[in-house]
Order: C-alpha cells, then sequence, then structure tokens
C-alpha cells in the first residue's frame, strides 16, 4: 500500500507536545521516543560534557537518562514542570554520581571533536601564533570552567555556554532565579581568578562603595 | 551605584541594554571606579571567550553509534 511517506519518515508530527509523545512511548511507540530522544538529547549531552570534561562519561550520562526515561515514565509529572527540566535534574544526579566515582578529567583538546578545528589559520591579517595564542587562551578557559565547584559550573554551562536565560535554568535546576544569579556571580569571579584577569585589576578602595 | 550592584548589572548585560537610568548610573561607576573598570574589561574579554566556545560546541550531539544502539535498547525495556 502506498501511503505517500518516505521509508524512515515520522508520522507523529514533530511539534507533538513531550508529554503525549512520552505518553506514547511508554505504550511502546518507538517513533514518540526517537522524537523525544532527537529534542532533547543534544542539550543534556552538552551539559554533560560540560560539566564532566570526558565525551565517554556524557555519552553514557545521557543513555542513564534517556534510559531512566523508557524503564520509569512515570517519574516525570508534566504538572511539575518541562520534561527538559525533568531530563536536567535525572542528568545531575548522573553527573554527581560520576564524580563521586571519578576524579574530574581534563583532557588534551581534540579539536575534531570539541569543534576548535574551524578556527581560520592564516587566511586573514592574523598571524598563525595570533591563533594559537587565542586557541590556547580559550583552552585555559575551557579547563577553567571544569574545574569551577559545580553549582558555579552548572550555573556557568547552562546560562553562558548553553545560553539559556536565568529563568529556564532556575527551572532546569530547580532553584529561585536569585541563586542561578549569585552562583554566576560568583562562578565569573572564579573565573577571572583562576585565568588571572584579576592579577592587574587595580584594588578596590578601602570602603566599598 | 555599588560596586556590587555594579558587577550584578554587568553580569546581566546591562551596560549594552537599552539606555535608561540604571545603564547611566553603570557608566558613572565605570568611570569613577576603575576596579570595576579593569573587571568589566576583563569579562568581557572572558565573556567573548566563553561565547566562542558556546558557537562550537552548540551543534554538539551525542555520537550516532551510540544512538542506534540505544534505539535496539527500546524494544527490550518497553512493555506495550
Amino acid at each position: 500500500m502506498n501511503t505517500g511517506r518516505q521509508p524512515g519518515e515520522m508520522q507523529i508530527d514533530s511539534r507533538e507536545r513531550d508529554d503525549v509523545l512520552l505518553r506514547r512511548s511508554a505504550n511502546g511507540d518507538e517513533e514518540a521516543f526517537t522524537l523525544l530522544y532527537r529534542r532533547h538529547q543534544g542539550p543534556i549531552y552538552r551539559f554533560a560534557l560540560r560539566m564532566t570534561g570526558n565525551t565517554w562519561a556524557a555519552e553514557e550520562i545521557v543513555q542513564d537518562v534517556f534510559m531512566t526515561l523508557v524503564r520509569e515514565p512515570k517519574k516525570y509529572d508534566a504538572e511539575r514542570g518541562a520534561l527538559g527540566a525533568f531530563l536536567y535534574g535525572v542528568a545531575r544526579n548522573r553527573i554527581m554520581k560520576h564524580q563521586e566515582r571519578l576524579p574530574r578529567e581534563i583532557p588534551l583538546l581534540n579539536p575534531e571533536e570539541e569543534g576548535f578545528a574551524g578556527y581560520p589559520q592564516a587566511v586573514d591579517s592574523k598571524t598563525p601564533a595570533h591563533w594559537a595564542e587565542l586557541r590556547e587562551r580559550r583552552e585555559h578557559v575551557r579547563a577553567a570552567v571544569l574545574e569551577l565547584p559545580a553549582d558555579f559550573r552548572e550555573a556557568v554551562a547552562l546560562c553562558l555556554l548553553e545560553e539559556m536565560s536565568y529563568e529556564q535554568a532556575a527551572q532546569s535546576l530547580q532553584c529561585p532565579v536569585g541563586t542561578i544569579r549569585s552562583r554566576l556571580h560568583r562562578g565569573r569571579a572564579l573565573l577571572l581568578a583562576k585565568l588571572e584577569m584579576l592579577r592587574d585589576t587595580p584594588k578596590r578602595a578601602i570602603g566599598t562603595r | 551605584m555599588t560596586c556590587e550592584e555594579f558587577q550584578m548589572a554587568d553580569l546581566d548585560g546591562g551596560l549594552t541594554a537599552e539606555e535608561g537610568p540604571l545603564q547611566q548610573a553603570a557608566r558613572q561607576h565605570l568611570l569613577e571606579c576603575p576596579h570595576c573598570a579593569a573587571l568589566h574589561e576583563n569579562w568581557q574579554v572572558l565573556r567573548t571567550d566563553l561565547h566562542a566556545l558556546a558557537q562550537k560546541l552548540g551543534k554538539l550531539k551525542r555520537p550516532l553509534a551510540w544512538n542506534c544502539a540505544f534505539g535496539r535498547n527500546f524494544a527490550s525495556n518497553t512493555r506495550p
């Protein structure tokens, strides 16, 4: 029978709501689950990668997060918030467990994997030394983010790297917006200190304004 | 405006937002406080680096091979 669809083409509307997809998935609908997975796996993977600094760990964490969704879909309650926020919550637990087991790793940069291959190489007026310096500095930034305490690293990863709003990050981390701002503020100060960007800062006058 | 208020406004992108009383106060503070002026300058550099990292990693997803293995696990873990 000709259904008018291409092989492999999805039959579910790609704009279908998460809770509807999850209900279908819980009843064994693999296509519904695939849509949910495609929709949410990228941000969860990047969050796990930024928190652990380890691609293998990030892959395992994504696996665990979505297997939790397959095995225990009733753990998610749509009335308590968006599915994305729930998945971030599950990912946070897995990340914490991972970090209890293993010290944080700061792998050597893999240009292809980490997306650094795209730096222009002497195609403009900048010298190769300029690009090498830029690349080195950004690698230091990446390493400094990985060295932040977990609370601050989460806020930095979501707001400054994933570029979420404070409100979205607060929902994902299940804390008030003020907590996100405060963690970002302190995270920024720690990053600047780690990168020795405070070294040349003039001392504040006695008696803060 | 205090240093603390300035730094929070700077973190929120307050200096680049549309001109208003907050931006005027922040600009005035910037002129008067060399400590915050230096912090602001360094924060701009760091923010550019973070933005570049975000752009470079922005499209990163879990490798395809894992996704295929995951699909196989689905069938064995759901009970219609």
